[in-house]
């Protein structure tokens, strides 16, 4: 039996070990989001982060329902992302059935997904936000205080995976970052879709062969999708 | 300014002035700068002061040179998506100093511009396919960008490469080109690849995208 506590150290442990030299951005964030499900006991994670136009990408996510990155995606005019990365302070709402005063299309939008609350925490850079952690709940329960601390804790450690565990002392470093952790997270979606073609499977299917081979062969996900993409490397179907 | 395109070697392709092309040629003959290493890493290679230790350390042969030809700092911008990679712009200063983030967030702009048309002119100039319009702007359609930043434009780029046999920038033209033909959101075509509602087909016939209708999954076969 394992205890919410050791649940939680397990968790920051895992990180840390994984914020080692020359370490896997997009791997790191795409454990994150799944141990904060688990950990705040929540239906769904998103990471964004903002670019160049100030626009938020989604980075990492717990699926890939495309009606979750549709939800995702539509804060760009509107939510609680939108409104996390602006004010850099978390934002929440326990009933979107009655949202839609706040959010006139990311609320019903949610609420037809089945999903009754949200909170959003700022991804925060000392006295900037680099983007924001989007929880989706199926329930109107608001997270205790506890939660939301720990919460807050997670989008901390997920600026610093993408910040790269280093002292960022100037905002060149941190576009540098992001641009890297953007651009992996692109070619992995290339070197999906080319799987799925190829393979002929879904693109839940295609991450996990992406990321079992990267796992296996101790590579970096990203660099095991450029493989892919620059058609150096075939992986086929697992065997069943 | 300079953009370079190329498949595996780069060469410069618009530049400014005579100087610049030179400086970007010296580059590409060292194998050595911001723009050179720009072309095998991600992220922009800022070089705000090429007289500094960690510049010449860098670029032993290159940044004593540039300086001589009275350039001390240069940006390097890949002009790329995911792993497609289609050159570089790079801009320099003559005295040393950074770019403010407005700038450098300018360079990223500037250099997704840079795409969208290297993009186009593949299609312009590429192959035979004559129901492309291969004189048409596309810089004013909105409806083609990428900045509209949906993962699934990149995943529906990985299937049509697959399709068509071809690169994935070269799908991504494709998907790009379809979608000003057809008059339709590129990310409204991406989704439709991904539902597997509509395929690229070698023979130029584009498949099939009977329906732009979202809620209706069923319409293949």
């Amino acid at each position: 039996m394992i205890t919410a506590e050791q649940q939680v150290r397990r968790t920051f442990v895992e990180l840390a070990d994984t914020l080692v030299a020359d370490y896997d951005i997009i791997a790191f964030l795409d454990t994150l989001a799944h141990r904060v499900t688990s950990l705040l006991d929540v239906a769904a994670c998103g990471l964004v982060v903002a670019d160049q136009h100030d626009t938020l990408n989604l980075i990492a996510a717990t699926t890939e329902d495309t009606r979750m990155l549709e939800l995702m995606q539509l804060q760009n005019s509107e939510g609680p992302c939108l409104e996390c990365y602006q004010s850099g302070s978390p934002v929440q709402d326990h009933d979107l059935a009655k949202a839609d005063g706040r959010w006139p299309r990311f609320a019903p939008a949610a609420d037809a997904r089945g999903f009754r609350s949200v909170h959003a925490f700022p991804m925060r850079l000392r006295d900037s936000v680099i983007g924001a952690m989007n929880l989706f709940r199926t329930t109107s329960q608001p997270l205790d205080s506890d939660r939301i601390e720990l919460g807050q804790a997670l989008a901390d450690v997920a600026t610093i995976g993408i910040m790269h565990a280093r002292t960022v002392h100037h905002y060149e470093v941190v576009t540098e970052q992001l641009q890297l952790a953007l651009n992996s997270r692109i070619v992995i979606e290339q070197a999906k879709g080319i799987l799925v073609e190829r393979l002929g499977i879904s693109i839940e299917e295609a991450f996990s062969i992406l990321r079992q081979h990267a796992r296996t062969n101790n590579n970096k996900l990203s660099e095991t999708a450029h493989a892919v993409v620059d058609g150096r490397l075939h992986l086929s179907r697992p065997q069943q | 300014m300079s953009v370079s395109t190329g498949g595996g070697s780069l060469e410069p392709l618009a530049t400014t002035d005579a100087s610049t092309e030179a400086l970007e040629e010296l580059q590409y003959t060292l194998g050595q700068g911001p723009a050179y290493d720009a072309g095998a890493s991600t992220p922009p290679v800022l070089a705000p002061d090429l007289e500094a230790p960690a510049a010449e350390l860098t670029w032993p042969v290159f940044a004593p040179a540039a300086v001589a030809q009275g350039v001390r700092a240069i940006f390097a911008f890949p002009v790329a998506v995911g792993a497609a990679r289609l050159g570089i712009l790079s801009v320099h200063r003559r005295s040393a100093g950074s770019l403010s983030v407005d700038e450098l967030a300018d360079g990223l702009v500037c250099a997704e511009a840079a795409l969208e048309l290297a993009l186009d002119e593949r299609i312009g100039s590429g192959r035979h396919d004559a129901e492309y319009p291969g004189d048409v702007v596309f810089s004013d359609q909105k409806m083609v960008r990428l900045s509209d930043r949906r993962m699934d434009i990149h995943q529906a780029s990985g299937m049509v490469s697959v399709q068509l046999g071809v690169q994935v920038a070269e799908a991504l033209a494709r998907l790009r080109a379809y979608a000003y033909v057809h008059d339709r959101r590129l990310v409204d075509v991406a989704a439709a690849v991904v539902a597997r509602r509509l395929r690229f087909t070698s023979d130029g016939a584009n498949g099939h995208d009977p329906t732009d209708d979202d809620t209706d999954p069923e319409s293949r076969a």
